[in-house]
């Protein structure tokens, strides 16, 4: 398995460093999901910022619920603000992904 | 049997901790008290986490370095007059700018910045506000009153505002500052919103953007009189943020590309290079820095305004275990 897979609050300065991203894969998503490459660093760092791990089906669940709130509030938004010419530009409809 | 003093002309050093590995790149020593041997290694750029902000936001203004940055307005779920520096560790909120505003332009340094247009109203500002280090102070109007501006500019008194929204054309308007009027200069080839730049007002990048009907990879250099083409980024579009020193040299991360990309970018006066990814992607971010030593701070996760910071160090310096078999 590539990537294994963890929920963890980013703290800010030192959650992750420049060694940490040159060492194993790591992404961040919604619901501070985060995806972290399988290897003995990757396992390293959940434990040093105490992730709680998840299945990758745990996390993409976690991932879609947060998306789903995104697209209701966007499709409760006021049809002029969704309109291309309005000039929102970060209002577009979020969109689902799988994690990697 | 070759010895290492034989091959390196000196000894491997015993050391009780690592020395300092950028001042002694691809040297072997031995680490007595971890027991292991260790040599100095320069590794590729990466991001690594920064101090939170203190507000998060969107389609703010931002300038300065890695180590002294401002954010400035901005989105927080309604337009924002917050400001906050940040110090290479922690954000710090100083005074308030004096007209609250998203999408204006930013140059200069925590010591000596602008900001320029933005909005509201939608169709846009023309407001200018500089910055002391300690207040904002509003100063002589853009030409155009327009949104989506982008900017550049070493202080409160060389900048150079260009591009920008006048519902519904991208402009292609450049004007440049001199610490006391803005004057209109040679326009942009394309007329495009929100791409990322930086730079000097006699040297800068303009980078990706909205083109309507469709994000762009186009990249403009200026070089104090006007802007020529030069080669494009990889990957379209617009909402990215940038870390550029001047017209050779910059980093651009973030954006949608399409939504909520992790994508970096770095140049080095000829060719944009895919280098490591942010670890969240966000659009809508700002940047400062260079493509050396960069920032990225803020954007938007949809629907959420982000607070999270990351730092870019190319190369990153490191003291690896020797494994030997």
């Amino acid at each position: 398995m590539a990537n294994t897979y963890c929920t963890a609050t980013n703290f800010g300065k030192g959650f992750f460093t420049h060694e940490d991203r040159n060492d194993f894969y790591l992404s961040g998503h919604a619901g501070d999901v985060w995806v972290v490459g399988n290897n003995a660093a990757g396992v390293s760092w959940i434990n040093r910022v105490t992730g709680t791990g998840k299945t990758a089906a745990e996390a993409q669940a976690i991932v879609d619920g947060k998306i789903e709130e995104s697209q209701a509030a966007w499709d409760a938004l006021p049809e002029a603000e969704k309109a291309p010419t309005a000039g929102f530009e970060t209002q577009t409809r979020p969109v689902k992904y799988t994690l990697p | 049997m070759a010895t290492y003093k034989g091959i390196q002309g000196y000894s491997v050093q015993k050391l009780s901790s690592d020395p300092t590995a950028e001042d002694t790149l691809g040297q072997l020593f031995y680490n007595s008290t971890l027991g292991k041997f260790k040599i100095s290694v320069a590794g590729a750029g990466a991001w690594a986490t920064g101090g939170n902000m203190n507000t998060a936001r969107y389609e703010f203004s931002g300038m300065g370095t890695q180590t002294a940055a401002l954010a400035a307005g901005g989105d927080t779920g309604s337009v924002s007059d917050k400001a906050e520096t940040y110090n290479g560790s922690t954000w710090t909120e100083v005074n308030a700018i004096n007209t609250a505003r998203e999408q204006a332009g930013p140059s200069g340094t925590t010591t000596s910045g602008l900001i320029f247009g933005g909005m509201p109203p939608v169709p846009g500002l023309a407001v200018t506000e500089s910055y002391n280090g300690s207040t904002w102070t509003e100063v002589a109007d853009l030409t155009t009153a327009r949104r989506a501006v982008n900017g550049a500019g070493a202080s409160n008194t060389a900048a150079l505002a260009f591009s920008g929204y006048i519902p519904h054309v991208n402009q292609v308007i450049t004007e440049t500052w001199n610490g006391t009027s803005w004057t209109e200069v040679n326009n942009l080839n394309t007329g495009r919103r929100l791409g990322a730049s930086g730079g000097t007002s006699t040297s800068a990048l303009y980078a990706g953007g909205h083109e309507s009907p469709a994000d762009t990879t186009a990249v403009e250099a200026w070089n104090g009189t006007c802007w020529s083409e030069v080669n494009n980024l990889n990957t379209a579009g617009a909402g990215q943020a940038g870390a550029i020193t001047d017209s050779t040299s910059g980093l651009v991360f973030g954006g949608d590309r399409p939504s909520n990309s992790a994508l970096t970018e770095s140049y080095n006066g000829t060719s944009w290079t895919e280098v490591a990814d942010l670890a969240t992607g966000r659009a809508y971010l700002a940047g400062a820095g260079s493509n050396t030593s960069g920032l990225a701070f803020g954007g938007i996760i949809p629907p959420v305004a982000s607070a999270l910071t990351e730092e870019w160090t190319d190369p990153v310096y490191s003291a690896k275990t020797v494994t030997v078999s």
